[in-house]
Formats: C-alpha cells, structure tokens, sequence
C-alpha cells in the first residue's frame, strides 16, 4: 500500500499538544465506557427481570425502578461520548475519516440504532411506570440495538488502523459491509461486549446506593443483580481479554508485554482489571457502599489505562504511514483556558443542579 | 442531500427545544408566582414532550449531522474541528448541564420546592441556548471567515466571532423563541379538555414568543451587509432559487410577528388545530430559508474564500495545503491526490482518457453530483458534446459562479469531458444507464 492512498493530517495542524489530546481523549473515553456499561448492564437486568418476572417477583418489582437510572446513563454516555469523538478526530482525523467513509452504511446506523435503544427503553419505564408487565421484546432488543452500535465501532476503530486492508474493501463493499476480514475482530468484540456487561453490573448497583433508584425497596436487590452481573462477566472479561491477546500479530503482543511503549499501560490495565473482578466478588459477598465504590473505582482505572493502551496500539498500527509526533502543532492555549473555565462553570452548575433538586418541597 | 436532510431535521428540533426551554422557564416563574397549579400540570406535560422528542432527537441527529458532513466532506470537517475543537468541547460541556437539567426537571416535579425546580428550568434554557451561540459562530465563519488567515496562530477568537457572528445569532435566537411559541400553541390547540385560564395563558405567552420575530427583518439587513459581495449578488438577483427562498423567509417573518400581534389585539386564545399547524409550518418556513439561504450563499465554497465544496483549497491556501490545493491538483492532478477513486489494481498512468473519465467524476464532482440520483449529472449532460463539455469545463466557475474550479490537469479535464458526453449520449439514444 503507498503511503500517498492514507490522507496527509490536517493542513491546519493540531490545535492541542499530543500527550494532552491523548490524555483527555482516554479520560473521556473511560467516562463514556462507564456510563454506556451502565445503560448496557441495566438493560440486561431489566431483561432478567423480564424474563424471570414468575420465578423472581421482586427482581421484577426491583426492575419497575431501574428504567430512569438506564435512560439517564444512556443520555449521559451519548453525550459523554461526544468528546473522545471529537479528540479522536483532532488525532486520528485522516484515518478515522477513511474508516467513516469505508463503512458510510454501518457508521451513519448508529445514530438510528441509539434513537430505537432510547425510544424502547422509555417504553419500558413508561409499561413500568404503569405497573404493567414488561416484555422481554424491548430490553432484548435494546441489547441488540446497542451491541450492534458496538458491533460498527469495532469494525471502524479496527479498519482505522488497517490502511493495508481499505482499497480491497472499498472495491470489494462500497460502504455496505462491516469490517470484519481481521482475526482479531470477534475477540475484540467480546471483549467489548463483555466489559460493558461487567462495567454495566458496578454501575447498576452504584446507581442503586447512590440513590438514583428511587423506590428504597428495590435498591438492594438492583444491587445484588448488579454485583452478580459484575462479578460473572468480568471473569469473562478478563479471559476474552487473554484471547485476544494471544490472536493479536506477534509484534503486537510483544508491544503489549514490553517494558516501555505500550506494556506498563497494558499491565496497569490488566492490573486493574483483575481488581475489579475481585472486588466485584468481594462486593457481592459484603455489598456496602465502600466496597462497591472500590470496584468502581477499580473499573474506572482499569477502563483509562485500557483506553490508553489503545491509543497507544493504534499509533503503532499507523506508524508506517503517519506519525503523531510529526505533525506540527499550533496549540490553541487561548480557548483551551476558556474550555477549562467554561468545565468549571460546568461543574458549578452540575453542583448547583444537584443542590437544588434536594430543595425539600415545602422549602421556598 | 444526506447533509441537508439530518441538518434541517436537527437544528428544527434543536431549536423548537431551545424556544421551547425558554416558554417552559418563563411560564412555571408566572404559574409559581400566581399559584397557578393548572398551568404547572400542563407544563408538566409539555416538559415531557420536550424530553421525549425534541431532546433524544436533537441529541442524536447532532451527533448524525458530524457523522454525516464526516462522511461526505471529511476535509472541511477535519478542517472545523482542528479550528474550533475547543469551542466544540465548551458546547459538550454545556450538553452535559442540558442532560443533566432536562432530566432532572421532568423527574422532580411535585418533588421539590417549586422555586428550585424552575431554577433548574433556566439552567436548562440557558445551557441550550449557549449550545447555540457557539454552534451559530461555527456555522457563520463557514460563510464569513473574516480575519481568519489559515495557518496564522490566534486565529480562533476572529474564526469564531466573525462579521456574521451577531445578526445570525440573534436571527437564530428570535427563530427559536418564535418556534418555541408556535410548539406551545399546537399542543394547547390539540388538548380539547384544557381549563381556559391556562389556555389563555400559555397562549398569550406564545404570541409574545412569536412576535420578536419581525426583528429577523432588519437582522437580515445587517447580516445581508457582512456577506461576501459573491453571495450579495446570488441574493440580489444572481441566483434565483435563493431570491424566492429569502422572500419566502422574509415574509414569513412578517406573517407571523402579524398573526401574534393580531392575536394579542383580538384577544383570540382559542387558536384552533389548523391555525396553530399553519403558524408551526410558517415558522418552519421562516427557519428552513433562513438555512437555505445561507447553505447557497456560501456556494463555490465550503469555508468561504479556503476551500471548496470539493475539498480543494484555494490557490492563496498553498502554503498551509500541501495535498489537494488547487494549484497543485491542476500540476500533479485530481486523481494523485485521491488514489481510491481510481478502478481495482490501476495507477494514474496506466490508465488512457477514456478509462480516466469515471475516477475523475468520482474524485471530482462526486462529492456533489451523482450520475442518477441526487444533483444527478446525466439529465444535465443530456445532448453534450465533448467539445461543449469541454468548453464548460474550462469556464465553469465563471459560467456557474456556484460551481468551484476544476480540479485537475488538463488531461484530466478532456477524460471527464468525454467521459460527460458519453453520459449525455447514452440519455439521447435511449443506451443503458
């Protein structure tokens, strides 16, 4: 492949320093992890609950209060989402673009694919609400819905970094297929899939003591679900993450197993994986809020050092036709002080949004 | 077309929830104020709509709009972004306090202590309506770049408060104030049980929403003085399609500031289903040539006086554009800066004129043109010569002031000729498609 088929970066240069855009790109990008796991996780409670409303009432009673917390981490992982895009494309922008294009059919589906997931679930909340049964149509097809969304994002980060595999593709599909001609694809998914579940389960039940589940019965068997979700996909989690190490090219693996580059990130990431699954069963045994807490916060660490590792994975797969380092940077310090006070003034109003909505009724 | 459609869709829905933020804060203020509890269940109601339609679909076709100009014009949003990733990180900022508010309002009814609650509301309103401030820079730079010099640092503050800058934002402000109140009037027309007091209320309320519109007049007057003297001359005259949409615009501004003001004078608060469509479709009029006109008026280019619809920068941009500037194109050729549009296994000299033809389209006009369907070129080649086709092609942004340059060599532009021709013959003779 000449390096001429893989678009120049951007003529305008970066507008953020590397190690910043990097930085705050994975940050995001873990948020926005933990938030979709909660929609994610949430979902296939209320699918549980769904499906075994007659063998578990209270899970099915617990369920009615789980559909505004799922509706609200779907809204806010969307929204959190928006960053990592956008810093992705700050980045990543020439490679990124010809994945979009590659893939035009599946990548412009994932907008109508998360409006189905929204609109399903407040069918949901709304039968719940109602204190009607609730199908078992709606959360299997929220699931479906969203692992297709994971499904395309995938195959897009995946062809992103495989400028070797896109004029076969593009000749071959036009933009109507996935990307799916790498061996690497299936256990990336999972792997995928399977966090989100796991990440999902600590989130339900972080939602559920920080008291986002309103009915005050329901809590804790929304945190037992949670904890029990958590505690079986993150063993999975962690053993789709040892396939796919194993099937990633050699010079990958090694890369991930060095001591400089990508390996520290990649065993912080591992470190912190098999914390969150040993916390999730510690949690689950003794669920308090402190040790819930700690497996989130497990979760989080092992999602940013994840989010890092494959940024730095990428910039490796890219390497033979850009690199980072060599495109010039005019930083924009300016209105980046003005994005940190407008986050500050963000934050004020978050708290005072919080504040307010404590405001006891019969206060004025 | 994909563009356009996502877009109109969005900003629509984006601003009706605006507008409709503002009536909601500002009528539960006067429901509070006068213990007014009927008012409050119908805002109730109406909060709800709001969360259920306007706000999960402006959300996600926002997100569509970027995925989609992402897809169709990867250079121009590779340019934006790198221009204005911080004001765009500012607006995700405000997205997350207008998640966060618009839930929490719709949740705490009845739980919270009235004020606090409507505290919540202006917040919502004031997040969304900042959302707009900073989108509106981005889009009116694309028309008005004004002291923005690419490559030059310090250019974001001129880039984003350009000359366009305050009439479209106070254009788009008074826009969706009036959608606002139009919403509001269609929910009240079509709910046949509700108290008369409160349909007083929210409707007088949507006539002063409404009203402001006619400063949209002098607005345009202002915002028609900024404009690059090409896009002044579309409206003047030089592009008729744009003049009927302005006066379409225009008048319907007018209509509508008259219908409110009638309606206040009259004191007519029934408004029946069908006069509360025709003020809804009126306002979507208002507003959908109001982007029209701008979308046109920015044509050759998609970042005025940079780059063109095509991708391709301008001559003046040569130093920064090192890869499709259209003095390089025209040296090295369309096709060297856009290797995948070339058939299976090809290179650009293996290919003689006739096969050139088809990866010239593509890397060319593609990213406007379609043969058959949308902006289709086969009806417009119909009965072309390859001389006449050529002819055009050497003057075409001289011919069509819309159209940009041709991008390419001179080989290139004699393939597509041909090429064009062929297409125009095939329509004549009846040929396959």
């Amino acid at each position: 492949m000449s390096p001429d088929f893989v678009p120049s970066p951007d003529m305008l240069g970066l507008p953020v320093v590397p190690w910043l855009g990097r930085l705050l790109m994975s940050l995001t990008l873990a948020v926005h992890w933990m938030l979709i796991g909660g929609a994610v996780g949430g979902t296939a409670i209320l699918l549980a609950a769904a499906l075994r409303r007659r063998a578990r009432p209270d899970l099915a009673n617990a369920g009615r209060a789980l559909g505004p917390p799922v509706i609200f981490f779907l809204s806010m992982g969307a929204t959190f989402g928006i960053a990592p895009l956008l810093l992705v494309q700050v980045l990543y922008g020439n490679v990124l673009y010809s994945a979009n294009v590659l893939l035009a059919f599946w990548w412009l589906g994932i907008v109508p694919l998360v409006i189905t997931a929204f609109y399903l679930l407040y069918h949901v909340r709304r039968r719940s609400a109602e204190e009607r049964p609730v199908g078992a149509w709606a959360p299997a097809l929220v699931l479906v819905a969203l692992g297709l969304v994971a499904a395309i994002l995938v195959s897009d980060t995946l062809l992103s970094q495989r400028p070797d595999a896109w004029a076969g593709f593009y000749h071959a599909h036009g933009g109507k297929a996935l990307f799916v001609d790498d061996a690497t694809y299936a256990p990336r998914l999972a792997f995928a899939l399977l966090g989100l579940l796991a990440v999902g389960g600590i989130m339900t039940a972080i939602a559920a003591k920080g008291g986002l589940v309103h009915d005050v019965q329901a809590r804790p068997i929304v945190v037992e679900a949670g904890l029990r979700l958590a505690a079986v996909t993150s063993v999975l989690w962690v053993a789709a993450g040892v396939l796919l190490l194993l099937l990633v090219p050699a010079h990958e693996r090694d890369a991930l197993l060095a001591a400089d580059g990508a390996g520290p990130w990649a065993w912080v990431a591992a470190a912190a994986l098999a914390s969150t699954v040993v916390t999730a069963l510690v949690a689950r045994r003794r669920p308090s809020g402190a040790r819930v807490g700690l497996a989130a916060a497990a979760c989080f660490a092992g999602l940013f050092a994840l989010a890092y590792v494959r940024d730095v994975v990428r910039q490796q797969a890219v390497s033979p036709y850009f690199r980072l380092s060599d495109v010039p940077v005019n930083p924009q310090w300016g209105p980046f002080v003005v994005f940190l006070a407008m986050l500050g003034a963000g934050i004020v109003a978050l708290m005072a949004l919080v504040y307010l909505a404590r405001a006891p009724k019969g206060k004025e | 077309m994909l563009i356009a459609g996502i877009a109109i869709f969005h900003v629509f829905i984006a601003q009706f929830s605006i507008g409709a933020a503002f009536l909601v804060a500002l009528a539960e203020r006067r429901a509070i104020r006068d213990g007014d509890a009927d008012t409050r269940r119908f805002l109730r109601q109406y909060a709800r709509m709001i969360l259920l339609v306007p706000y999960v679909l402006g959300t996600m076709t926002g997100v569509g709009v970027w995925m989609a100009i992402s897809v169709v014009n990867p250079r121009a949003t590779s340019a934006l972004i790198h221009l204005f990733v911080w004001a765009w990180a500012s607006e995700w900022v405000l997205f997350i306090v207008e998640v966060a508010s618009i839930y929490l309002y719709v949740y705490t009814w009845d739980r919270i202590a009235p004020r606090a609650h409507n505290a919540i509301a202006w917040i919502f309103a004031g997040a969304s309506w900042l959302t707009l401030v900073i989108i509106n820079g981005i889009l009116s730079f694309m028309l008005t770049p004004g002291a923005w010099r690419p490559g030059e640092p310090g250019g974001f503050w001129p880039a984003l408060l350009n000359p366009l800058f305050w009439p479209t934002t106070l254009i788009r402000t008074l826009i969706a104030l009036a959608l606002g109140g139009a919403g509001v009037m269609l929910l009240v027309a079509l709910l046949k049980d509700l108290a008369p007091a409160v349909r007083e209320k929210v409707t007088r309320l949507a006539y002063r929403m409404i009203l402001p519109v006619w400063l949209c007049l002098p607005l345009a007057g202002w915002a028609f003085a900024v404009l690059p003297g090409r896009a002044q001359t579309f409206l003047q005259g030089g592009a008729p399609v744009m003049v009927v949409f302005l006066g379409f615009g225009m008048a319907t501004f007018v209509i509508l500031a008259a219908s409110a003001l009638v309606g206040m004078w009259r004191r007519d608060y029934s408004v029946s289903v069908f006069r509360a469509v025709l003020v809804c479709l009126l306002a979507f009029v208002s507003y959908g040539s109001f982007e029209f006109v701008r979308e046109g008026a920015r044509k050759p280019y998609i970042i005025e006086d940079f780059m063109y619809s095509t991708g391709v920068t301008v001559p003046g941009a040569a130093g920064v554009d090192r890869r499709a500037n259209l003095t390089r194109v025209r040296a090295d050729g369309v096709l060297a800066a856009a290797p995948w549009a070339l058939p299976p296994g090809r290179t650009v000299a293996d290919l003689d004129l006739r096969d050139a033809g088809p990866p010239v389209f593509r890397a060319a006009c593609h990213a406007c043109h379609t043969l058959d369907g949308y902006n289709a070129v086969r009806p417009l080649v119909r009965g072309w010569s390859a001389a006449h086709a050529r002819y055009l092609l050497d003057h075409m942004n001289e011919l069509k002031p819309a159209m940009p340059p041709f991008p390419g060599t001179d080989a290139e532009k004699e393939a597509l000729a041909r090429y064009l021709a062929d297409l125009g013959t095939a329509v004549r003779i009846g040929g396959p498609r």
